[in-house]
């Protein structure tokens, strides 16, 4: 029974080019699963600011109050010590106060709604990426797996050409 | 109360940093990028690796390719060859199956579906349809077997694809159909066959009831459209309707044969016209057409000149025998006056030659026998004159002006003085015969003649042919010249015939560096003419017949011939020269003047046959030959009949004085060793059969053998005969078995039924040639009849039974020529001595 050597030698070429395949594939796994850690890195920022940036507008939020707190009440003592009513201006100014402070507070705490909300978009793209990293590193080693299993097939008609199998 | 001290954060110092994320985010990007960088270089490094691989294993595939086809195409071939032989084998052992056999149970393979109008022998048996279909299919399924392993054997060698094999399997399967196909139409040719021998049989018993008159003409004829008819209704299918014309033909035949069997039984009886009336027969044009007709006229007509000529041929060979047998007693009577007259047959004279069988009855004849007698006894032939006659005739066989006896006796006058001697006649006409037989001595006698034709050469002996400028004219060659030239040619005749016994070369008498050269000036120094000679020559052509007789009267011989000087008169076997006039003492050596003193050698020195060297006699040397060529002493090489050489030395000394050998005497002295028997039998046993063929009544011949008894064989068959028929004073050797059923009995069979081989064709029989018929034996030896007995030509090998004359076609037209003249009826088989013998 005679087998064919040249026919072999190829097979063992592709079997050789898929093994090669599948270490590359591998080393893109890596290299995507790499990444994908470092996009979870980058969304555990991303998450750590958000809350920080909550912290910030709560303490943003609790400053203006206070300084509120601190215009209001001393217009009001100046009202008081005038004995102004609190019609009339006196009345006026400390209205325009307390609406300017609630205008501010407001302010803060939207700028803070919108910082928290871009941080928790960043986050949520880090998640993304480092999902779609994971996704393309588990594919890839699926196909390092598959050019192994090729190979180990074309090896394996290789050994069978040879003795003409 | 203490107060909490105020801190507020500056605006915007709050917000935190992005940098980290980004950081991580980029080197992400960068771990991503140089993954794919390295897969791809990886990838790169491996598709190269690959390709590579790839190629290289294309470029050996592509070899592979090449080799595997070449091992495909050798084992195609290597098959191919044996299927080949395979189904010749096959094919062979088919057609064998279906084969008939002759009567020693040989095939007869030209019997196949190829064989178009070769009828079988008389004898032959064709295998029945049942044991045809037993062999065959053994045979097919043998060669399935077999191609089935040769598919195994050569598909399974390595390198070879199963492309290959598959193809093999097919063709071997093609192979099978194919020789099945074979198988069934070479089963419809013996079917055919077997319904045809059978067919044969009763034909064969209808042609003998007609051909004896038994059966009337008209009741054959029916029988064999009955017989015919039954034939055809026992074929059927497609081998019906193609053998249907073969039939149809081969019924015609049966017709012709049938008709000619009745007319030829006609001409058995002598009736030549009640045969011709036969085939003339207006009644019978249905069965003859007009060529066929004519063909058989012809054979009748054939027949009649052929009586004619044997009867012509009989007289002419009866003439010739009686002149043979004249000379044969004159030669005795003479030999036996020689004797002393105490010892001398009383029959065997001259006075009683009138009442010898061969002489009764014929005067002439008797006459110049007792001419002859007188002439030899009372010398009356001047020997020098005779000498000069058959130096004259020698000359003439040469240059071819002389080429029959008659011719030659033309000079044999007996009774007068200037006539030839009968020894010089008789030596002459063996002379002649020998040039007219003998390829080679035709050969040298041209150039002989060449070399005496050349005025040359001729002026070498003749010096008048020279003029006083040196020029040669052959206008001035003399008398003497001429006769000296004559002297000249006998002597080199007389030499070469020596040296042709020898087993030399005679053209060596023509090459002047040869010793033996006859040519050079030494050698031809006796021959020249010189002045005595020429006055001598003178006065003898001056002398009349009346001074050589009164020379003869005077005790002298005549015309000075010298008398042997008293010195050497005891001298064995002395010799005289007449060209260099001098004696020649053979033991001795020395040579001696006219008047008896020694003397150098003149000329060629003496030439002898030389008894230590064999004489070679090949194949086909006819006894008369060997007889002619052997002495007592004389060492010989003889190649016998069945291709072995013998050598032996010729015993015993010559018998009498005539210096012939006693042959029968010296063949008992050979000793009675086989190869000593077989030199006996080449060499003698004519001698027995014609004693027989003598002692034979009319119309017998016989047949007698080397061998005393008819033994066994290996095979149980009688062994080989061989030995020698004598008619009509030839001889013939014949041989008898050696195949088939071996030889067959001694005894007495009749021989009739000649036919040509032209006739056999035309009865459609196996091509034998020429042949008598023999009857039919009872052979104890075989274990049943031998039957379908011919004497036909042979070529040495062999016969299945059949009497074998030897010597091929020609050979045997002479002897079936001797055989009607003598009226051979009869043929008695067995070895010397064997007059009657029980069949």
């Amino acid at each position: 029974m005679a087998g064919s050597i040249g026919g072999a030698i190829g097979m063992f070429g592709g079997a050789v080019g898929d093994l090669f395949t599948a270490q590359a594939d591998r080393a893109i796994a890596k290299g995507d699963w790499d990444a994908a850690q470092q996009y979870n890195y980058a969304g555990t920022i991303a998450e750590a600011n958000k809350q920080l940036t909550e912290l910030s507008t709560q303490i943003q939020e609790t400053q203006l109050q206070r300084k509120i707190d601190k215009t209001i009440g001393a217009e009001q003592s100046a009202v008081g010590g005038a004995n102004l009513g609190p019609g009339g201006t006196a009345g006026d100014l400390l209205r325009e106060s307390m609406q300017q402070g609630s205008l501010a507070k407001q302010l803060v705490s939207t700028q803070g709604a919108i910082n928290e909300n871009a941080f928790e978009s960043q986050a949520a793209a880090y998640r993304a990426m480092r999902a779609s990293s994971q996704a393309a590193s588990n594919a890839a080693d699926k196909a390092a797996q598959g050019a192994e299993i090729g190979a180990a097939f074309k090896f394996g008609s290789g050994i069978m050409g040879l003795f003409g199998i | 109360m203490a107060r909490i001290p105020q801190f507020d954060a500056g605006e915007g110092r709050l917000q935190p940093s992005e940098a980290g994320s980004a950081a991580f985010r980029e080197a992400g990007a960068i771990t991503q990028r140089n993954a794919a960088r390295v897969g791809a270089m990886i990838e790169q490094t491996g598709t190269s690796i690959s390709g590579g691989l790839k190629a290289f294993g294309g470029t050996l595939s592509k070899m592979e390719d090449a080799a595997k086809d070449h091992n495909d195409a050798m084992a195609n071939i290597d098959f191919e060859n044996q299927l080949t032989k395979a189904e010749i084998a096959a094919q062979g052992g088919i057609n064998l199956a279906a084969a008939p056999k002759d009567s020693s149970g040989k095939p007869i393979l030209e019997n196949t579906p190829a064989r178009a109008g070769v009828s079988l022998p008389d004898d032959a048996t064709v295998p029945t349809p049942g044991q045809y279909a037993t062999t065959a299919d053994a045979t097919l399924k043998g060669h399935a077997t077999l191609l089935d392993n040769m598919v195994g054997n050569i598909g399974g060698f390595w390198g070879v694809s199963q492309a290959a094999r598959d193809k093999m399997a097919l063709r071997a399967a093609q192979s099978n159909r194919q020789l099945q196909v074979h198988a069934a139409a070479v089963e419809a040719q013996n079917q055919f066959d077997h319904a045809l021998t059978i067919t044969g049989e009763t034909e064969k018993e209808i042609y003998a009831g007609v051909n004896r008159g038994e059966i009337p003409l008209d009741t054959a004829l029916a029988h064999i459209d009955r017989t015919y008819d039954a034939l055809s209704g026992a074929l059927s299918g497609d081998f019906a309707i193609k053998g249907g014309p073969l039939i149809e033909a081969t019924k015609r035949q049966a017709h012709q044969n049938a008709i000619w069997q009745a007319a030829a039984g006609q001409v058995m009886k002598g009736n030549i016209d009640g045969a011709r009336a036969i085939i003339n027969d207006k009644a019978y044009d249905k069965y003859i057409g007009g060529p066929e007709r004519e063909k058989l006229l012809a054979s009748v007509n054939g027949i009649q000149d052929q009586w004619l000529k044997d009867d012509a041929a009989r007289r002419t060979a009866g003439n010739q025998q009686r002149s043979d047998d004249q000379n044969n007693l004159t030669y005795q009577i003479l030999q036996n006056s020689k004797l002393p007259p105490d010892k001398q047959d009383p029959n065997l004279t001259r006075a009683n030659m009138e009442n010898l069988k061969p002489f009764v009855g014929d005067a002439a004849g008797l006459e110049k026998a007792r001419k002859i007698i007188d002439s030899e006894i009372e010398h009356t032939a001047d020997p020098l004159l005779s000498q000069q006659h058959l130096a004259a005739v020698m000359r003439g066989i040469t240059d071819g002006s002389i080429k029959t006896d008659a011719q030659i006796e033309q000079r044999f006058r007996p009774g007068q003085a200037d006539s030839m001697s009968w020894g010089d006649l008789t030596h002459a006409k063996q002379l002649l015969k020998d040039a007219n037989d003998n390829p080679a001595v035709k050969e040298f006698n041209a150039k002989v003649k060449e070399w005496m034709t050349n005025p040359g050469n001729q002026s070498q002996i003749d010096r008048k042919m020279i003029d006083s400028t040196g020029n040669i004219s052959p206008i001035t060659k003399t008398a003497l010249g001429q006769t000296m030239l004559d002297r000249w040619h006998a002597e080199v005749q007389r030499r070469a015939d020596i040296m042709r016994r020898n087993g030399e070369d005679p053209h060596e008498l023509l090459d002047t560096n040869s010793p033996k050269s006859m040519v050079t000036p030494k050698a031809l120094a006796p021959y020249v003419v010189t002045d005595q000679m020429a006055q001598q020559f003178q006065a003898n052509q001056k002398a009349s017949s009346a001074d050589i007789n009164a020379q003869r009267q005077q005790g002298t011989m005549p015309t000075g011939t010298p008398e042997i000087p008293s010195n050497l008169k005891n001298t064995k076997d002395l010799g005289f020269n007449e060209q260099s006039q001098q004696w020649y003492d053979p033991a001795t050596k020395q040579t001696y003047s006219v008047d008896g003193r020694k003397a150098p050698m003149l000329g060629a020195p003496p030439l002898t046959p030389d008894l230590n060297k064999p004489v070679v006699m090949p194949k086909g040397t006819t006894p008369d030959q060997i007889k002619q060529q052997l002495q007592p002493g004389q060492k010989f090489i003889i190649e016998h009949d069945d291709g072995k050489k013998y050598q032996g030395t010729v015993p015993g000394k010559r018998s009498d004085a005539g210096g012939q050998l006693n042959f029968a005497a010296d063949a008992e002295g050979l000793g009675n060793s086989a190869a000593q028997r077989a030199i006996s039998s080449a060499i003698f046993h004519d001698d027995g059969a014609k004693t027989e063929a003598a002692s034979a009544p009319a119309g017998t011949a016989r047949a007698v053998t080397d061998q005393t008894q008819r033994l066994e064989n290996v095979r149980g068959y009688g062994q080989q005969l061989t030995g020698s028929i004598v008619i009509n004073g030839h001889n013939y050797h014949f041989i008898n078995g050696g195949g088939g059923r071996g030889s067959i009995p001694f005894g007495s069979y009749s021989v009739s039924n000649f036919r040509s081989a032209e006739q056999r064709a035309s009865q459609g029989l196996i091509h034998l040639g020429d042949t008598f018929d023999l009857n039919d034996v009872r052979d104890p030896l075989a274990g049943g009849t031998r039957t379908a007995l011919r004497i036909h030509a042979a070529h040495g090998q062999g016969t299945l039974g059949c009497i074998g004359i030897l010597g091929g076609p020609d050979k045997f037209e002479q002897f079936a020529k001797d055989m009607k003249a003598a009226g051979v009826t009869k043929l008695v088989l067995g070895p010397q001595g064997m007059q009657t013998a029980a069949k």
